[in-house]
């Protein structure tokens, strides 16, 4: 395990009607964390505060081991960074992104350029307004390759794939990590694809880090317990997250340091990551 | 460096960018400006004024074109400084402060060969050349730092806010204190530095505007 | 090398990579000395998670199966090892104990166990063709 290529601690920013507060997570050279959490949890806040596109409040920001806001700036052509919504002028084509925005990278591979747009099948001919929500995200990745990158970061990019392409891209993902030196932040809500490769995961939940850490260790943290209505106990309401009823029983999520106290008749199961996601989404408390 | 020369050729290539319909009207407009002023030199002075007065909404055009909506992301991408983004636009100015000296240039030139009047005083080419030049750089120290400050998308309102007012005052002081070239040669000196001191202080303030901004 | 994956299975992912590797060793399929593929290619191969492929090599390295060289890769050991073998026995005393449990739940005598034993254990043999 390498050096780290991003550390973030304690970053806070105070908006009107939100907050990010104390988020801290690393992310180790060669690995994938998926950064996962609700829509409005703040993970575009986040990945602002990294990319300098806001100034936190407070808080460090570690970026390829620069500290400040200028080195950070001057090391982005290090970063590949695929962002949520259109980021290059309507009149645009594909080949014009080469020509104007290739120039601002020393690495960039005008070849390597040209080779994804057939790989990721996107259309040369039409303007970039007129490319489908999919091939717009897809340039924005060509975009991103074709300067050989150590990190990227990308922000809901699965969002206008279809699932082949979504699959494509994990492919692609798990390619880029395979020399151990390179890293990948992925922020998305799709957990399905991110759950089978994903290294490390920081969980967002309203502004606050919910959990950070390797993506087996917070699924062991937790198991799925299911039973009859006459074993849902007052001690168990207490403390279950993610209550789910109904007339032939219930089920959720409860602590795994916590499991001696439950009656043999509760079936346990092993957790996964979507099933998570949902039962603290319904306003389970965060487990220490 | 390299980056600012990148970066004010993205400004220049929104100059091209935009429907041809508006780059073939423009074209139109200064050859029928030239066969008008080459028809009657009297002609020129005014045009000049008007095109003049025109062409600054070249100066805009990095920042209003619907294109540019998503280009602050794209900056956010890019391993350039903020203050170096700032620069572009100043240099952007001054490049088109040039190209528009040289359309006035150009009408005035015409004038002299006109058919009938051709421009004979000197005094009408290098007042048009010092209005215009004046204008232009007026507009950018004035328009610039609200529009850096407000963004792309209100950009308008700063345009055209701060070149009326000065066209007003300007109008104004001339009526009042009855202003030609010569009377105003002695202060000539003196306004160029002032000039050159707000324009450099118009881009200090951009610079620290445009740094606090959050995308 | 064979190593099917089961997301159904409920059993963790590395463990299923432990349990396959370790029967290709000890039925032979894999050879001694013979090198692995290695952590990050196996995870890209099979679609999971590299950190889920490092648990499953680290915990076979524990078990005695294979012997992780830095920088070089992962590699089978000889299953003559001492370490193996306490394995084994620790392995085949917990499943023992389970079985002797729940016979006494069932009320099943111990002279049964043994018989049960001797029966499977011909079984094997005559299954093997020894």
């Amino acid at each position: 395990m390498g050096a780290d290529l991003l550390t973030v601690t304690n970053l806070n920013k105070q908006y009107a009607e939100f907050q990010l507060a104390d988020v801290s997570f690393q992310l180790p050279a060669g690995y994938i964390m998926g950064f996962i959490g609700p829509n409005g949890a703040g993970k575009t806040t986040t990945i602002k505060a990294i990319l300098d596109m806001i100034r936190p409040d407070t808080g460090q920001i570690e970026l390829l081991g620069q500290t400040t806001p200028q080195g950070r700036e001057s090391v982005r052509d290090q970063i590949g960074i695929v962002l949520d919504g259109p980021v290059y002028p309507d009149s645009w084509r594909a080949e014009t992104v080469s020509r104007y925005v290739g120039p601002f990278f020393p690495s960039w591979d005008p070849d390597k350029f040209k080779e994804l747009l057939q790989d990721f099948a996107i259309p040369t001919k039409p303007k970039y307004r007129d490319l489908s929500t999919g091939a717009k995200i897809k340039l924005q990745l060509a975009a991103a390759f074709a300067h050989h990158p150590r990190l990227l970061i990308l922000d809901e990019p699965t969002s206008g794939l279809d699932p082949i392409a979504r699959d494509e891209l994990i492919g692609i993902l798990q390619d880029f990590i395979s020399d151990g030196q390179r890293s990948v932040l992925i922020s998305t809500h799709d957990v399905l694809e991110l759950a089978k490769v994903a290294d490390y995961v920081t969980y967002l939940l309203a502004g606050k880090v919910t959990f950070t850490g390797s993506l087996d260790e917070l699924l062991d943290r937790y198991v799925m317990i299911k039973g009859g209505p006459n074993d849902l106990t007052p001690a168990i309401q207490a403390n279950i997250i993610g209550l789910q009823r109904s007339v032939v029983g219930f089920a959720g999520i409860w602590p795994t340091d916590q499991i001696a106290t439950l009656p043999a008749s509760i079936v346990q199961e092993p957790v996964d990551l979507e099933s998570l996601m949902i039962a603290f989404g319904k306003g389970g408390r965060p487990h220490a | 460096m390299h980056d600012l020369v990148k970066l004010v050729s993205l400004d220049l290539s929104s100059l091209f960018a935009g429907n041809s319909r508006y780059r073939w009207g423009s074209m139109l407009a200064l050859v029928i400006t030239l066969g008008l002023v080459f028809l009657n030199g009297d002609l020129s002075t005014p045009l000049a004024g008007g095109i003049i007065g025109a062409s600054i909404g070249i100066l805009i055009l990095p920042f209003i074109s619907t294109d540019r909506s998503g280009l602050e992301k794209l900056y956010a991408m890019l391993p350039i400084q903020r203050h170096t983004i700032v620069a572009s636009h100043y240099l952007f100015g001054l490049i088109v402060t040039i190209l528009i000296d040289g359309l006035a240039m150009l009408i005035i030139g015409v004038g002299t060969i006109a058919r009938f009047n051709p421009v004979r005083d000197a005094q009408s080419f290098w007042g048009i050349l010092l209005f215009g030049t004046g204008l232009v750089l007026f507009q950018i120290m004035l328009s610039f730092p609200i529009m850096i400050f407000l963004g792309y998308q209100r950009a308008p309102l700063a345009a055209y806010l701060p070149v009326t007012l000065v066209l007003v005052i300007v109008i104004f002081l001339e009526r009042s204190l009855n202003l030609t070239l010569t009377s105003m040669r002695p202060w000539l000196g003196l306004m160029a530095v002032v000039l050159v001191l707000l324009f450099a202080f118009s881009w200090w303030i951009s610079t620290v505007l445009y740094d606090k901004r959050e995308f | 090398m064979r190593i099917v994956i089961s997301n159904q299975s409920g059993k963790p992912i590395y463990e299923q990579i432990e349990d396959q590797v370790k029967a290709a060793i000890l039925s032979g399929q894999l050879k001694v000395n013979e090198q692995l593929p290695s952590i990050r290619s196996l995870a890209r191969d099979l679609r999971i998670s590299v950190i889920t492929t490092t648990r499953a090599y680290h915990e076979l390295e524990a078990a005695g199966f294979i012997t992780n060289v830095q920088g070089k890769g992962a590699y089978v050991l000889g299953q003559d090892s001492a370490l193996v073998r306490e394995n084994a026995l620790r392995d085949i005393e917990a499943s023992l104990n389970q079985a002797i449990d729940t016979a006494n739940m069932a009320h099943i005598a111990p002279s049964e166990l043994h018989t049960m034993l001797d029966t499977l254990l011909q079984a094997e043999e005559t299954d093997h063709g020894r």
